[in-house]
This record gives C-alpha cells, structure tokens and sequence, in this order.
C-alpha cells in the first residue's frame, strides 16, 4: 500500500528524518511510536506533502508521490488527521468533515456515502454535528479531526497522536471508532502515530519503532499475530 | 443636529467599507498586505466613469450608467486580478512582509502612471448615476438619493460578501484557506488557485468600491494613495482579513468623521488614523481581530 | 578588509565631488539623494533589528518641519543651527514614539508607524494657522558662519554622510549592533540572556529617528520648501524602497538605492515626466523578485549563482 524508501527530510537545516525505510502493508494497520521529536510527525507530514523530502521516495501503491501535488493527496484517497486538530473554528463539526467531499468536489450521492460511514464509525459525531468547531473541547475536535480524515480516506488513513491529551473515557471511544473502522472498511490502511505502544497494541497490526529520524530497532518490532 | 451628522457619518461609512473590504479580504486569504489595493479603487473609479460617459455620448439609455458601475469593477478585476497575483504576488508568499510590501507598492506606482496616461491628470467626474435619482430631503437636509442609497448597497456587498463565504461552497474553500492554508491544502484544496480567484475577488471589490463611489467622489490623480491610506486604516482597525471588523471599523471611522466635521473640524482628516493608533495600541490585532497562534 | 572598503568611500566621495563640481544642478541633485539616504538608513536600521515601518517619513518630515520653524519663529538662518533643530526634533519626536511602540513587531509596528505619521500629515494639513496647511512653510537661503554657502551644503550633505556611516559602522560592530540582528533571528533567546530586547529596539529606534531627521532637514534647506507631503505614506514606502533596494545588509546599501532612485527620478522626469512612477515601480518589483538582498546583495550574485550551478 504504502512504501517508505530512504526518506530524508531536512526543517530549517536540520535533519529530521534520517532515511525512514518502512512499509504499510495493504489493509494493516501499522502504529508507529517514538518519543517526541522522533520525526513521527514529520513522516506523516512528508506522507502528506506538507513537508519536502531531501531525498527518498514515497511509494503509494508503487506510484511516486512527488509527482502528486499536495492537494490532490485527499483525491488519491488520503485522509490525515494532525495531532493540533487544526479545524475551521467558524465552521460546524459537520462542516469541518465535509470539507474535504467539498474540496474534491464530490457529488451528492458519493458525499452522503462517506458521510452515512463517518456517522457509523464515529457515532460521538452525531451529537456534535451541528456545533461550530470553536466552541468544541479539544478531545471532541480530536474525534471530528478523526472524522475529518475518514472522509478523505478511502485508502489509506494517517492520524497523528490521537490518543494525546485525550481524557480516559473519550480515549477508550476514540479506540472504539479505530475498532469499528476496521471492521466497517477493512481495506483502508491506517498508519497511527503514538508515543507509547500501550495505547495501541489492540490495533496495530505492526508496531515500529522511531527514534532519531530513523526506523529503530526493528528486529524488535512486534508482530501481532 | 443629530440627524444630519449620523447621515453623513453612515453615508461616509458606506464609503469607508467599500475602499476597505476588498483589502481586507485579500489580507485573509492572501495573507498579502496589498498596497496597490487603492489603485485598483482608483482604476474601478475612472472605468466606471469613462464608460458612463461613452453610453451617455452613444445616446445610449442613462439608466446604463448604472450597469457600467458593475461593468468596470470585473473589466477590471479580469484585467489585472490574475495578471498580478500570477506575475508578481505568487513569488512573494511566505517571503515575509518586506518583500510584499516592495511588489505591491511597486504595482501602485506603476498603476498610477498607468492611470495618468490612459485617462489623464485631469479631475473626471460623471454624475448621471447621481442626478437620475434625484434628491431627497431627510431632517430638513437635501442629500442625493444616490448617496443614501450607497449606504444600502455597502449594506448589500456586505451581506452578499457574508453569504458568498459562508453559503457558497466557493465561499467555504476560501474560508478554509483563510483560517489554515495547510490544512486546506491536505483536504485537497487547490490553495493556489484560490488564491488567484479570492486576489481577482479583491481587485473586483476594491474595483467596485471605487466605481459604486466615483459618482459622490468623481476620480483624480492622488485618489490611489487616498484610498490605499484609508483601506488600510479601517481595515487594521476593524482587524484585518475580518469582513465584520471592517464593517464596525467603518462606522467608527464615519461617524467619527462626521462629528469632526462638526465639532471640530481641524480633527476631521486625522480622525482615522487616531482612531488606528489607539484602537492598534491597545488590540493590534484589531476590533474584531483574532491573536494567531503560529505553528512551529 | 578595511582598506579596500575605505578605498571604495574616497573613490564614491571623489566622484560626488566631481559630479558636483561639475552643474550646480548635479549637486543639488546628489544633496537631496544623499540626504534621503541618511533617512534610508534609519529605516535600514530598523530593517536590521526585523522591523519594517510604514511610517519613517513622520522623522523625515519632522526634521524638514523643524528647521522651517526655527527659520519662521527666531529667523535663524544658520545651516547648522538648521540642521540641529531639525535633527532635535525628530530625535525627540523618535523618543516618544519608539517608547510607545519599540514593543510591538511586525504588521503591528508597521501599521502603529503609519497611523502616527498619518496623523501628524493630517493635523499638518489642517492646521494652516501653525503650519502653512498644504502650502507648507518656505525655508531660507542658509548661511554659514554668517558666509552665503554656494555649493558648502552639499560638501555639509556628504560630511554627514560620512560621519553617520562610519558611526553607524561602528554601532553595529558593537554588541549593541550585533544584538539587532538577534532580536531578527531569535528574539526569546536575547531575552533568556537577560538582554532587554525593548531597550535595544528603543535606543536603535531613536538613532533611526535622528537619521531621518537629519536627512529631512538636510533635504528641506536643498529644496527650500516643506510640504504636508513629506508626511504621507508614500514617502515612507519610498524610503523603505530605498532601504529595500540597496539592501539592508551594508551602510552604503541605502545610500545607494536612493542615489539609484533619485537617478532613476531625475533622468524619467526628463525624457518621459509621465513615467517616473513607473520606472520605480519597475526597479521596486525587480528587487523584491530577482534581488531580494538589494543592490548590496548584487555583489553576492555570482557566488549564489556559482553555488545554484554547483
């Protein structure tokens, strides 16, 4: 699905990821956990062409990213939820996850589609829906974040420490969604960033490890059978 | 003595709002800081006259003048909006405030020549949008019907400008680029074409405000700097890239001018840009303004 | 180092001179561009330190005003008596202004720059009782040590010229100097330090203020006339232009972008009087797109392009 060759990101002459070389396999869900400042973020930022690579490539189904602009990553089937949220305070929840449908100029049916899904799997979302996102705590922008993103992708999904700064009961829903999310649409690939493995372990189907820029101590990494 | 003084001062407002509202919302999107944007004004101005004109010395109906006022604001906007955004603003995004600010003040200066030899130095003026209406009388005061009627159509512009942003999925994609061009960018918005329709969007209100005016305010040289000194004014003060702060900022500035003018009419000219000072002293951002927290 | 750059400021000397000496004309020409120059310089100053301020004419004016009202109130007609009070109150004028506003940055500094100056050119217009209104106020043919200076104010102009440039060398040498390009770069950290950010910005704002009110000055006895103009904002972004074009980077960047202006100005409004606009506007979008050092930067250029190739 998605492939990660020698990928080399510099951020104000700073080397960030130092040649990450890793795979996500087609329909797995691939946790990817390091400190902060590992370069989790940056990967997917790369992923999503927010960032440029100094070298490397980034294969999705064999197909180079650098030659797909970076808004037309959402049309390819990408959807990314960062770890701030960054939503539009003016718009409502449902709104926000409408965007990308309306940016990729979706028709009604096909919106409506995605839509009847995000409600499915993320069913916090409902009561939301007709709230403007400014007036939402952070852990319900999280959760329309997260809807955000499955609007968009229909292939592969990047969310972006979602488990951070969660409180405990929103945390355990936010993992019911991922759950319900692969049973609902178990093509789509996920790839979760996260700074402990806890978190994830009853998701992932592949855990790897980040630490300076780089995939680490990758014969640890953990198979789940 | 109350009446005539808030009928000058909404009446002003409307003329205020109309200078600033493309500016502001260009500053939005764009995040530029266009200081060409009163030429552009001014440009919408003399289109909008010298085609009255022509209909007029074509025998053609007077009533026209009126479309010609609409008419100017997109020949002008498609004349210059992608022209310029392409050519010259595209290079500068994300280059900081200096280099903006030398292109956009290099378009003024270039535009105002441009304005000298196509239409002259000579002041121009076409006041059949204004006499066709007539006149009325409010508090035993004779005012056009057109000046009145301005305030209803800044009224509409911004009404309009409110439901295009909101209601429009046009109007959202904008929006979103405005709030978060990065996230925009990765829900599949093409952020730079936005950026050259929402630029072409501004030249066209900027164009419009100037023409919508030019009946009151007739065109000369100098109207630029005037315009571009006076968008800037109301447009930091109600907050810039805040279409509603320009709305407030502009009735702040208009009455404020308009009790000036009577109370004490040495202040009348300084009153906008008192009122920039202390309202930027105390809330830089502006009225309306949001305090943006950067991303690292 | 220092030789071969001295070398270069008696060569830049000895052609001004010679220029002069050569039309009364050239002289005049050459006083008023250096003159703005020194004001260009300020605003250089402020562009080191990360500030970019719409408003600089407010001291450039302020200093072409001051020496008119010592003309029109004590009749004083001695060029540096002139040239002190113009260069006084516009450092004073800079004293007020940069402890009210030393404390924002960015759009902030340079919209609260140009509401003040846009103030002051509206108060200036109105006022025709105290300040001529938009006729302005004429000044008086200067004396010197009670001699009538022919050409002595342009030798006066490039003196200044000197002596601020080797003093602004100086300054910014120092560590006070070395402490702007910090507040550009990485303003928290000079803060950690225990440097008062504010303090330097208000001591660079305030030498900014002077230079550009002895420019003011200078220009105004060349021309003999102030002008409500001189306070409008267009002459602020000209002397941002200036600054801009020469680049920020060297003393003699913004001395060298208003001799280009001026030039540019002078010979456009001899062949073509309607388009000297244009012609600067034309250099001002070359700068800010193929430029962006200034002309200072230009001498860089090969090696960029050397390294772009490598």
């Amino acid at each position: 699905m998605l492939k990660l060759e020698a990928l080399r990101v510099k951020i104000a002459g700073l080397e960030v990821l130092r040649g990450v070389c890793f795979e996500v396999p087609d329909q797995a869900v691939v946790a990817l956990v390091g400190r902060n400042g590992a370069g989790k973020t940056t990967t997917l930022r790369a992923i999503m062409g927010l960032v440029a690579p100094e070298a490397g490539r980034i294969l999705l189904d064999g197909q180079d990213l650098a030659a797909i602009a970076p808004h037309r990553r959402a049309h390819c089937g990408v959807g990314y939820a960062p770890e701030n949220r960054q939503l539009v305070p003016e718009f409502t929840a449902e709104d926000n996850v409408l965007l990308p449908c309306l940016a990729m100029g979706l028709g009604r049916q096909e919106t409506r589609r995605r839509l009847e899904l995000v409600y499915a799997v993320v069913p916090e979302l409902a009561a939301l829906r007709k709230r403007r996102a400014a007036g939402l705590s952070g852990g319900q922008g999280k959760i329309v974040a997260l809807a955000r993103a499955l609007a968009a992708g229909t292939r592969l999904v990047l969310l972006d420490e979602p488990f951070e700064g969660l409180a405990p009961a929103l945390a355990a829903s936010y993992a019911a969604a991922l759950h319900r999310l692969r049973r609902a649409t178990p093509a789509v690939a996920m790839l979760v960033t996260e700074s402990s493995p806890a978190l994830l372990a009853s998701v992932a189907d592949l855990v790897l490890y980040v630490e300076r820029g780089a995939i680490g101590r990758e014969p640890a990494a953990s198979k789940r059978s | 003595m109350l009446t005539p003084i808030v009928i000058d001062g909404l009446s002003d407002a409307a003329l205020l709002f109309l200078v600033a509202v493309g500016l502001t919302m260009v500053f939005g999107v764009l995040r530029v800081v266009n200081i060409a944007h009163g030429s552009f004004f001014a440009l919408g101005a003399y289109a909008a006259i010298t085609l009255g004109l022509w209909a007029g010395a074509l025998g053609l109906s007077q009533a026209l003048s009126y479309g010609a006022l609409v008419l100017s604001a997109l020949l002008v906007a498609a004349l210059f909006g992608p022209l310029t955004e392409r050519l010259c603003l595209r290079a500068t995004y994300g280059r900081g405030e200096i280099a903006q600010m030398l292109v956009t003040f290099g378009i003024f200066l270039i535009l105002d020549d441009v304005q000298k030899l196509v239409f002259g130095v000579q002041e121009r003026q076409n006041d059949a949008p204004l006499s066709l209406l007539g006149v009325c009388n409010l508090g035993g005061i004779v005012y056009p019907v057109y000046q009145i009627a301005l305030v209803g159509l800044a009224v509409v512009v911004a009404f309009s400008l409110r439901w295009f942003l909101r209601g429009t999925r046009a109007g959202k994609l904008v929006l979103s680029v405005v709030h978060d061009a990065e996230m925009a960018r990765f829900s599949g918005i093409d952020t730079a074409k936005v950026s050259v329709a929402a630029f072409t969007f501004g030249v066209f209100l900027a164009a419009l405000g100037g023409s919508l005016a030019s009946p009151i305010t007739g065109a000369a040289p100098g109207m630029s700097a005037e315009a571009t000194i006076l968008a800037f004014a109301v447009a930091a003060i109600g907050g810039l890239g805040r279409v509603e702060g320009a709305g407030l900022a502009a009735l702040i500035v208009g009455l404020g001018r308009a009790f000036a003018v009577y109370y004490a009419p040495a202040f009348d000219r300084a009153t906008p840009y008192l009122v920039m000072f202390a309202v930027l002293l105390f809330r830089p951002q502006g009225l309306l303004g949001v305090v943006e927290t950067r991303r690292l | 180092m220092k030789g071969p750059r001295a070398l270069l400021w008696v060569c830049l000397a000895a052609a001004a001179v010679a220029v002069a000496l050569a039309s009364p004309w050239a002289s005049f020409i050459l006083t008023v561009a250096l003159a703005k120059g020194l004001a260009a310089l300020g605003v250089a100053l402020l562009l080191r330190a990360g500030l970019m301020s719409l408003g600089h004419a407010l001291f450039y004016a302020a200093g072409g005003y001051g020496a008119a009202y010592l003309a029109r109130w004590l009749g004083v007609t001695d060029l540096l008596l002139l040239l002190g009070a113009g260069f006084l109150s516009a450092t004073v004028l800079g004293l007020f202004t940069g402890a009210v506003l030393v404390r924002y940055r960015a759009i902030f500094f340079a919209m609260l720059n140009l509401a003040a100056s846009m103030v002051f050119f509206s108060l200036v217009t109105k006022l025709y009782n105290l300040t001529g209104g938009s006729d302005g106020m004429p000044l008086p043919v200067p004396t010197m040590f009670g001699l009538k200076p022919g050409q002595g104010l342009f030798y006066l102009t490039l003196a200044c010229v000197f002596v601020c440039a080797g003093g602004l060398r100086r300054y910014l040498d120092s560590a006070m100097g070395q402490g702007l390009g910090a507040i550009a770069t990485n303003e928290i950290r000079l803060e950690y330090l225990g440097i008062s950010v504010n303090g330097l910005l208000f001591v660079n704002y305030a030498i900014s203020a002077g230079l550009g009110g002895l420019g003011g000055a200078l220009a105004a006895i060349a021309i003999g006339h102030v002008t409500p103009e001189l306070f409008f904002w267009t002459t602020s972004a000209q002397l941002l232009l200036g600054a801009a074009l020469g680049g920020a980077g060297s003393v003699a960047g913004p001395f060298a972008g208003m001799l280009l202006l001026e030039g540019v100005r002078t010979a456009a409004s001899q062949y073509a009087p309607l388009l000297w606009e244009m012609a600067m506007g034309l250099c001002a979008l070359a700068v800010a797109l193929f430029v962006p050092q200034g002309l200072s930067g230009i001498v860089d250029l090969p090696q960029q392009w050397k390294r772009a190739v490598q």
